[in-house]
């Protein structure tokens, strides 16, 4: 072996610089990023009224992550969650929203419980190409008010209304519908689509009582729902003035005329109304817990949460889970965090978590999935604290969604390639 | 019911108005904590009525510690009324928080008591509950004792003395501290009591001291700051025009009450029975 001279060494230093700048430290890159967590960003509002609903969420992601980070994380790098309070504020929510992409350098934006909040972050995610999905209810799947790196997993209003309008036809409760609901644009798209529905099923449409939001005595709305004479009356009321409105319904005794039903509902609303108040209104929910004697994976889930917040988890809480897990694992596959290539996998997806098969359609980015119809147990029939309803019937498919080309898209083009 | 409670509750925001010149912004909370007082004591003891009583005791005692311990700080100093402001208002933040910490979940369930739980009677399509009967009853005995208390006793006497020129009241030896505690007590009392009755028809939750509390703002407006039958006509008319609006036009429920004050502004500022130059106070 010969001696090296200076200007072999040199020749030789030469070489593997050119070589490393052109591959971009390769080797190096790998194991430094190998050390370095991808950020998921979240936003959701630890403080205010949402505060509880909010820790519910968090250990739905929080489980989600954990499953995630234990098959191996993303492109082998662990997934760390890094948390902002939106104080239920606007203003607020996207300000941190930018944090997360701007300073934190979040992959992904998740989170959201209300509508404000969700404009807010797609508003940050649509302007810096970062995706965003919802924990809430989708409800911003028209054209002209999204882009192409929004998603969505919970239920949107449409599917919500024309699932219960669904069940009422299959179940034969009756041809006459009328809605009672809050004086405010979440509740106003359930009008259009249980006004729709009506039409497609040959039902009869008699209108909406509205009741301001934040309703006390919800008593003086209910002669004019009873002076409509319909056979199903729906009520689309959230939180508390769904507590007090499902009291007031109760001791109106509408329930003897008419069938109620909740257009959608929430564990702790049964819970904050009291055994028994709920018993005979049917309910739509996401998933709701019984489906653990269903799947296996959501009886781990229910485990899980139980043991992190000795409760049972909401329905909105496993339609958490399955927003961060369709995001994560579909990262993994695609083996990137590409905005664009991940939004493209993420278009068609299908996928199964914790209850029946889902699907995100292309062209809207709408989850298809089932809607779980439940009814309201007498407080003698429930087993345990939480044993509010029974499952009646999961009404989903495509039947239920607004068709893409009603929102104003494409139907044969995934979204990406329209906006 | 609506405006009974809306009495209720206005008419401690009213008179602490009055004798202390306060915008109370932490008026609302002391409804929401009557109503969680009311339902930890029927959740320990089984005992609605019980609660009727622990509620009010309760939460006035707690009135007595704020006006005590963070209020009596402000007064005097400049710019108090604003001072008052702030400071009610950070209650009104912190305390609904302090009560989601302590108490979890957002809404405690809170039946109606077994014995009122009947229909009494049928008014049109409605079935009238022997459980708004009690409510209107209660208020309808508790006014005239109000009445009473604010105008045939020393203390009513010092009150509405106060209310009216506070300054000479001071000058004349009394002691006006004891008297303003006494008073904002009374308005938490008051408050919590209207909790207490209205939570078996409502949720139990956190925030609804908030939502209230703009409604009874209003009913003070409309019927005159400092006013105890300002109080009573103003609760009633905006409770009767929620109801009336909710039964005939629904769509317009969401704006009557804010058109019935923009109203009454507009043709006498002091409102219903409001003393001339009050507000402007």
């Amino acid at each position: 072996m010969g001696h090296a001279t200076r200007r072999t060494v040199l020749k030789g230093l030469a070489g593997v610089g050119a070589a490393t700048a052109v591959s971009g430290f390769p080797f190096v890159n790998r194991l430094a990023l190998g050390q370095q967590p991808i950020k998921l960003g979240v936003v959701i509002p630890q403080t205010g009224p949402m505060a509880l609903e909010s820790q519910e969420m968090l250990a739905a992601t929080q489980i989600a992550v954990e499953d995630v980070n234990a098959e191996g994380g993303v492109m082998g790098r662990k997934i760390e969650l890094v948390v902002r309070d939106s104080e239920f504020k606007p203003e607020v929510a996207k300000r941190k929203a930018t944090e997360l992409v701007e300073v934190e350098k979040a992959a992904f934006l998740v989170g959201a419980i209300v509508g404000f909040e969700g404009i807010a972050m797609a508003e940050v995610g649509c302007k810096n190409d970062v995706i965003v999905s919802f924990f809430g209810q989708n409800f911003l799947t028209v054209k002209g008010k999204m882009c192409k790196y929004q998603f969505g997993n919970n239920l949107t209003p449409y599917q919500t209304a024309a699932a219960a309008a669904r069940f009422v036809d299959a179940q034969k409760l009756g041809k006459k519908w009328h809605m009672l609901a809050n004086n405010y644009s979440w509740p106003q798209m359930f009008e259009r689509a249980y006004s729709l529905v009506a039409k497609q099923v040959g039902a009869e449409w008699t209108g909406v009582t509205w009741a301001p939001l934040g309703t006390r005595d919800f008593l003086p709305f209910l002669p004019k729902v009873a002076a409509a004479k319909a056979d199903v009356v729906f009520i689309t009321t959230w939180a508390a003035d769904q507590v007090a409105c499902a009291k007031q319904v109760q001791e109106f005794g509408l329930a003897r005329q008419a069938h109620v039903i909740h257009s959608i509902t929430e564990l702790t609303f049964a819970e904050a109304a009291g055994k028994g108040v709920y018993e005979n209104f049917y309910s739509g929910m996401p998933w709701y817990w019984h489906l653990k004697d269903k799947y296996p994976a959501a009886k781990k889930y229910y485990d899980r949460h139980y043991a992190l917040r000795k409760r049972a988890p909401s329905g909105y809480t496993a339609s958490t889970y399955s927003t961060v897990r369709v995001l994560l694992d579909t990262a993994r596959e695609v083996k990137s965090l590409d905005t664009d290539k991940v939004t493209r996998a993420l278009e068609g997806r299908k996928f199964q978590y914790l209850k029946g098969p889902e699907e995100i359609r292309a062209c809207d980015h709408v989850n298809i999935q089932e809607v779980y119809l439940c009814k309201g147990k007498s407080a003698a029939a429930m087993k345990d604290a939480w044993d509010f309803y029974d499952i009646v019937q999961a009404v989903g498919g495509d039947v239920v969604a607004e068709s893409c080309e009603g929102e104003g898209f494409d139907p044969k083009k995934p979204l990406s390639q329209q906006i | 019911m609506n405006g009974c409670i809306l009495i209720l509750v206005a008419l401690g925001l009213s008179i602490v108005f009055g004798l202390m010149g306060i915008i109370n912004f932490a008026h609302g909370i002391f409804y929401m904590l009557g109503a969680y007082a009311g339902w930890l004591t029927v959740h320990l003891t089984g005992s609605f009525w019980l609660a009727l009583l622990v509620a009010p005791v309760t939460v006035g005692a707690l009135g007595v510690l704020v006006e005590r311990g963070v209020l009596t700080r402000i007064y005097g100093t400049k710019n108090a009324g604003f001072a008052g402001v702030l400071v009610t208002y950070g209650l009104a933040i912190m305390i609904p928080d302090l009560v989601r910490m302590t108490f979890g979940r957002p809404g405690k369930p809170f039946a109606v008591p077994a014995e009122l739980s009947a229909s009494l009677f049928k008014l049109g399509p409605t079935d009238v509950n022997a459980y708004r009967v009690f409510i209107v009853g209660v208020t309808a005995v508790l006014l005239p004792l109000l009445w009473l208390l604010l105008n045939k006793t020393n203390l009513g006497l010092v009150i509405r003395a106060g209310t009216s020129d506070n300054g000479m009241v001071q000058l004349l030896g009394i002691n006006v501290a004891r008297t303003w505690t006494a008073t904002y007590a009374l308005g938490a009392a008051l408050a919590a009591f209207a909790g207490v009755i209205t939570a078996p028809l409502v949720a139990v939750a956190p925030e609804m001291g908030g939502l209230i509390l703009i409604e009874c703002f209003i009913v003070t407006v409309v019927g005159g700051m400092g006013s105890f039958l300002g109080a009573v006509v103003g609760g009633l008319l905006i409770g009767e025009a929620l109801a009336l609006t909710g039964m005939l036009y629904d769509v317009l429920a969401d704006v009557v009450i804010y058109l019935a004050m923009g109203a009454v502004l507009l043709l006498r500022p002091r409102g219903l029975f409001g003393q001339e130059g009050m507000s402007e106070e």
